[in-house]
Formats: C-alpha cells, structure tokens, sequence
C-alpha cells in the first residue's frame, strides 16, 4: 500500500504554505529544516550492506580471538578488556571514516561498525560470565549502548544495540528469569513502557533525531513482544508456565490507537467530526474482541503512511502475516477461540470500511 | 544537502511547529499537504478492507483447522461451499475492476483451499498434501488469470510453489545425487513469474506495476538462486545437481545484475543483486583463505574477517557510483 504514499519535497511544501501565508521568513524556515537534517546517512539500503557484511566480518574477529588466546571463556576479564579495546577502535575508525565516499572510507565505517559489534559482543559476555546472573546481559548492553550512543554516531548500531537491550529483556521477563515477582504484570508493564516509549519518540516533534532510532527498537520490540511467545512454541520450545491474558495490553493498545488517530488526524478535536466520530468506538471494540498483534499491526500502519515512512509501514504490513502464523501455533486457547477473535476484528474492520463507503456516498448524494 | 533533496513529511511538519515556526492552523495545512483528506479516506479504507478480509479469512481456516466433532461432515462442506459460490457471486456483482470485487475472488480461493483441506480430514484418503496444493494451485489459476490484481497473482504462486517443494518431496523423491535440482525448477518457475512481471509493467499494465510485486519476486528468485551457488562455491558435498544448479543460479544472478543495472535502473534490487554477490565472493574467499592458511586457524579467521569487509567497501562503493550516475542522468 506505499504505492498510494506522495513523496513531497520540502520546497513544495514551503510553496503551499507561503502561498496561503502560513509563513513570513522562509529562509529561517529553510535553515531550520536543512540544520535538523544532520549528517546524511547512508540510504537504507547500503545501511542494510554494511550492517550484514559488517556481522559477518565482526564474527571471523571474535573467532580469531578465542582461536589465537586472546581471549577466554574461563577469563571473563579478558573479554572485557578486548571488548573495550575494540569498542574504542571502532569510535577511532569512525572517526577516520569521516565522510570519505572511497573504498577506503568505506573500508573504515565496515571496520568500524564491525569491531563495534564484536566489542559490544564480547564485552557483554564478559560481563556475564563474571556475574553469571542473566539479568546482567540486558544490562550490560544497556551500559554499553548508553556509553557509545553520542560517540559511535551510527544509526544502525543505536538501533540494533537499543533493540537488543529490549529483547534481552523481553526473553528475561518472559521466562521469568532470576525474579519472583508476578510475571503478568511484568509483562504488561514492560509492554506498557515500550508502548509508551515508541508513542512519545516517533509522533513527538520536540524529540532530536539522534532518538529516532530506539523509537524504532521500541516499535520492532513491540512487534517482539508479541510474537516471541508463539514463536517460541511453534519450534517447539518450553511452553511459558504461566499464560498471560492479552486483555490489559489491548485496553493499552486500545488507547494507543485513539490517541494514534487523534494524533494523525491534526488534533483531538478532529475523532468528534465525521468520519472519525466511530474511530473511538472502533478502536475500544477492536480492544475488546481483537489480538495484540493485529492491534499493533493497524497501528504501526497508520503511524507510517501519517509519517510517510516507508519502513513502519512495511513493519506494519509483515507484522499481520507473521503474527496469524505464529497465533496458530500459540498454546493458550483453543482454535476456536482465535477463529473467533480474528474473525470478529475482521468484521470490526469491515464494518468500519462500510461506515466510510456509506458516509462518502451520503456526502456525495 | 540542498533543501531541494530534503523529504517533506510528518516530523517536519511536526518540528516546524514544535519550535515555532508554525502555528496550528498552518501545522493543520501542512499536514493536510501531506496527507490529503479524501487521500486518507481512501486509504485508510483499503487498509481497513485488505486487513478485513485476511483476519476474516484467517478466522475460517482456524475454524475449519479446529475440527469440531459436533458439526457434521455435510455441514462443513456445505458452508465452505455456500461460502465460495457466495464470494464469486458477490466479486461478479461488484465488478472485477473494483478492489471489493478482486477482494472477494481472493476470499473465494481460499475457501477453495479450505474445502479441499476438509476433505482431506473428513475421508481421510491418504492422499499426499502436494496434491492438496496441487488441486488448490489449478482450480483457482482460472480466477487468478480473471482477477488482474496482484494480491490474488501472489495467493496462487504461493499455493504453487509450496505443491512445487511438496512434490518434489513426497512423488518425485530424488536420489542424493539429484536433489538439489528442486532449486532449479524454482528459480525457472519464479524467475519466469519476475519475467513476466517486467514485461507487462512494461507494457503498461497498471495492477502488475506496483514496486512491491518486483521486490517480492525478486527477493524470492535470489534467495533460490543464491542457495546452490554457495553451496557449490564452499564445496561440501558437491554432485551433479548442486553443479547444475549452481551454473543456473550463477547465469541467472548475471541476468538479473544486467537487467536491474543497465535495463530497468531499480536500485534496490540492483542492491539485493549485490549482497548475493557479496555473499558468494564471501564464501569463495573463505575456501581459498582456508586452503591458503590450513595450519593457522587465527591467520584464516583474521582474513576471512578482513577480506570481508574489502568485498562489502567495493560493493557499498559501487552502489554509491550507481547512485550518483542515476542521481546525474536525472538531473
């Protein structure tokens, strides 16, 4: 559905604007706009490259470690040390990169990006092995990414080092690892917070673009959250003790999508005026009867054709299928039970498509 | 980077207010540019059908899946039936040229598929499941070929490459010598699917064009034609299929290379080309190194790692040239 999505250019939008004397000083506006953009990125597509060559590179390293004795298993300091050596070598490298558009500027950000992978790795390892609780491993890459985020200015590796903070998590709570408090809210609550943190990073305009990226871990966690326990059962994995009931995470998903409607529609305001006056509704009903995952999946759609941005919106798209895979696989209800709740937030869906039909006709007649 | 490069969209406008520079009804005007009402109407209303249909679908296969013992076995099959029929009268009174027309037609062949899998539970004939999708692939090609919307195109190459794999598994059960071929009918069957795609974007047709359908099939035949070439490029366990068809997928990534670099100019897929190549220098890299340095483990792993990293800087400088040609041949 990205096709039906307008590419604008700042220029054209400016057009508009000033036309309709929306702005005074568009040269400021100019400035602003070109000041907020930073430095240009790699397109995604390249970032994709360098992200997997750079994996790939980063294992043959920590494996030529271990092979040459650089490091230990039985020595979690050596790790730690080597991580933090290759950690610094990689802010070095990125340094020396600079800009360079040749092979050896790009030699430099693989390099980079590569001996930051295996530093993190190893590092948190380290770490581990040294306190041998698993609860470390999240927060070892909490620190680490902490430590690196404004020196190591590579959006991949704030992505990928905020999501893993956040999966390491989920696979700790989830199983309930090293704690005895109630799992369920637990749950909810790190639901809850993730919800929260991707609702605030990816909708607020006050936020700097250097947080894009863990709006995005917090989006991709969320997907996370509610595929990994179906897909842990699906190849065959332990069965989590306790199933927990989804009814919280939809009144939460439930009053993320009005305030996600109201939001992308310009104001609050806007849910009282027809066609949105059934949004509410809808979204409530769709709380009561629906499954996370599709929730989340409608969200994240909405949220990337309003943001024009193309990876949400593929997030979105990718998440319904995986999600009705995985929900078949899921333990615990019935078949039957999830027939009924795909098939009623489909009619829910539905509905709402021939609520808009219908206003469109009676405006139109 | 110029302003005239700068991507207008929601975090702009959204910062362009937030800091002042924007009251709220201009922010309300810049958004409304952005996002046209009736264009989010339209949208929004697709996107309320596509999901619509697919959890209501979904909704029919876990039930049907669920088996419950107190529906008779007429009953079932008199739903399902009823159910199809109903969905290719309604796509006929709505019209093939509207999106709730095709939409129905999809429903419909997937209810195909849900009969046929009841039919299979209910007598149980001990009929293997590549004949299931088989059936299922040649009962709702007719529909396909009718409907002109890709959604349905992509229902039917699904359906029929997994009775392609079933079959190749369960009937003609190969030798070991022979196995890898399965990766050459695939690559041959969604290569021509991709073929066929370009040629009648080409041509102009409309409901073929979307980007998504190239990307898709693309991805598809690189990941079947990747497979055997690294396969023969490491060398384990090499015989007469996996050489074969390491050859096709060789010629065919080469085919590929060429269309989407000098053909068709698409730089994502000119890019997926690349990283299969990244991949397959990779793998020929690591055999060399291995044999090159085979008593010294830290030496092999250091230039594997090294020799990585050259292979992914050339591609990413390449892709970067490719850009910049582009960016200059338009102005």
């Amino acid at each position: 559905m990205a096709e039906h999505m307008t590419t604008h250019r700042v220029p054209a939008l400016l057009d508009s604007l000033t036309r309709d004397g929306h702005i005074d000083d568009r040269p400021a506006v100019e400035a602003f706009l070109l000041a907020r953009q930073g430095a240009t990125e790699l397109p995604l597509y390249m970032r994709i490259l360098v992200g997997i060559g750079a994996t790939i590179a980063s294992a043959c390293f920590i494996v030529f470690l271990f092979t040459v004795e650089l490091i230990d298993l039985d020595d979690p300091r050596s790790m730690l040390l080597s991580g933090l050596v290759l950690i610094a070598g990689a802010i070095g490298l990125l340094r020396l990169a600079g800009t360079a558009q040749n092979i050896a500027g790009s030699f430099c950000l693989q390099a980079s990006f590569a001996a930051m992978a295996a530093g993190k790795f190893l590092f948190v390892m380290g770490f581990y092995l040294h306190f041998g609780m698993d609860w470390t491993i999240p927060l070892a890459i909490l620190i680490v990414t902490a430590a690196t985020y404004y020196v190591f200015r590579m959006s991949i590796d704030r992505f990928l080092s905020s999501l893993m903070v956040l999966l390491t998590a989920l696979v700790n709570i989830v199983w309930g690892y090293e704690t005895t408090l109630p799992r369920e809210p637990l749950i909810v609550g790190f639901f809850g917070l993730q919800l929260a943190g991707a609702a605030v990073l990816l909708t607020f305009g006050r936020i700097r673009r250097e947080y894009v990226p863990v709006g995005y871990a917090f989006a991709f966690s969320l997907c996370a959250t509610v595929l990994y326990p179906a897909a842990h059962e699906a190849v065959g994995g332990v069965v989590a003790d306790e199933p927990y009931n989804p009814m919280v995470m939809n009144v939460l998903l439930a009053g993320g999508l009005i305030a996600l409607f109201a939001w992308a529609a310009g104001g609050i305001d806007a849910l009282k005026r027809p066609p949105m006056i059934l949004a509410s509704p809808g979204a409530v009903l769709l709380g009561v009867v629906s499954a996370p995952g599709v929730m989340i999946s409608i969200g994240l759609m909405i949220l990337g054709y309003a943001k024009h941005d193309k990876l949400l919106l593929t997030l979105g798209a990718l998440l319904l299928p995986a999600f009705l895979w995985l929900y078949y696989y899921s333990l615990d209800v019935t078949l039957l039970t999830k027939s009924l709740t795909l098939t009623g937030s489909g009619i829910i869906l539905l509905g709402g498509r021939a609520y808009m039909s219908y206003k469109v006709q009676s405006s139109e007649a | 980077m110029a302003i005239e490069h700068v991507p207008a969209n929601r975090r702009s406008v959204e910062e362009l207010y937030a800091h002042g520079y924007l009251t709220a009804h201009a922010r309300r005007a810049a958004l409304e540019f952005l996002n046209p009402h009736n264009q989010w109407g339209l949208w929004i209303s697709r996107l309320f059908l596509v999901f619509g249909c697919a959890l209501v679908l979904s909704g029919v296969v876990y039930f049907f899946a669920y088996n419950w013992n107190l529906i008779p076995p007429a009953a079932k099959f008199a739903t399902i039936q009823i159910a199809a029929i109903a969905a290719v009268a309604a796509a006929c009174w709505y019209g093939l040229t509207r999106v709730s027309g095709k939409t129905l037609m999809i429903a419909a062949s997937v209810f195909v598929g849900v009969f046929l899998a009841v039919f299979g539970q209910v007598y149980q004939t001990g009929a293997d499941a590549y004949q299931l999708f088989l059936a299922w692939s040649l009962l709702i090609l007719g529909w396909s070929v009718l409907s002109n919307f890709a959604p349905q195109w992509t229902l039917w190459l699904a359906v029929t490459n997994v009775a392609l794999v079933l079959w190749w598994e369960q009937a003609a059960l190969p030798t070991y010598e022979m196995d890898f071929l399965i990766f050459g009918y695939l690559a041959l069957f969604n290569g021509l699917a991709l073929a066929l795609r370009e040629w009648g974007a080409l041509r102009g047709v409309d409901w073929i064009a979307p980007l998504w359908t190239r990307q898709l099939l693309a991805l598809i035949t690189l990941g079947v034609l990747l497979i055997p070439v690294l396969w023969m490029v490491m060398g384990s366990g090499v015989r007469t299929s996996v050489l074969v068809t390491g050859m096709i997928g060789l010629i065919g990534l080469f085919t590929l290379y060429a269309i989407y670099r000098h053909v068709l100019q698409d730089i994502w897929a000119l890019a997926a080309t690349v990283l299969s190549g990244c991949l397959i220098a990779s793998a020929a890299a690591y055999r060399v190194l291995g044999d090159a340095f085979g008593d010294f483990p830290g030496a092999i792993w250091l230039s594997r790692g090294l020799v990585t990293l050259l292979i992914f800087s050339a591609a990413i400088v390449y892709l970067r040239s490719v850009t910049k040609t582009r960016k200059a041949a338009h102005g």
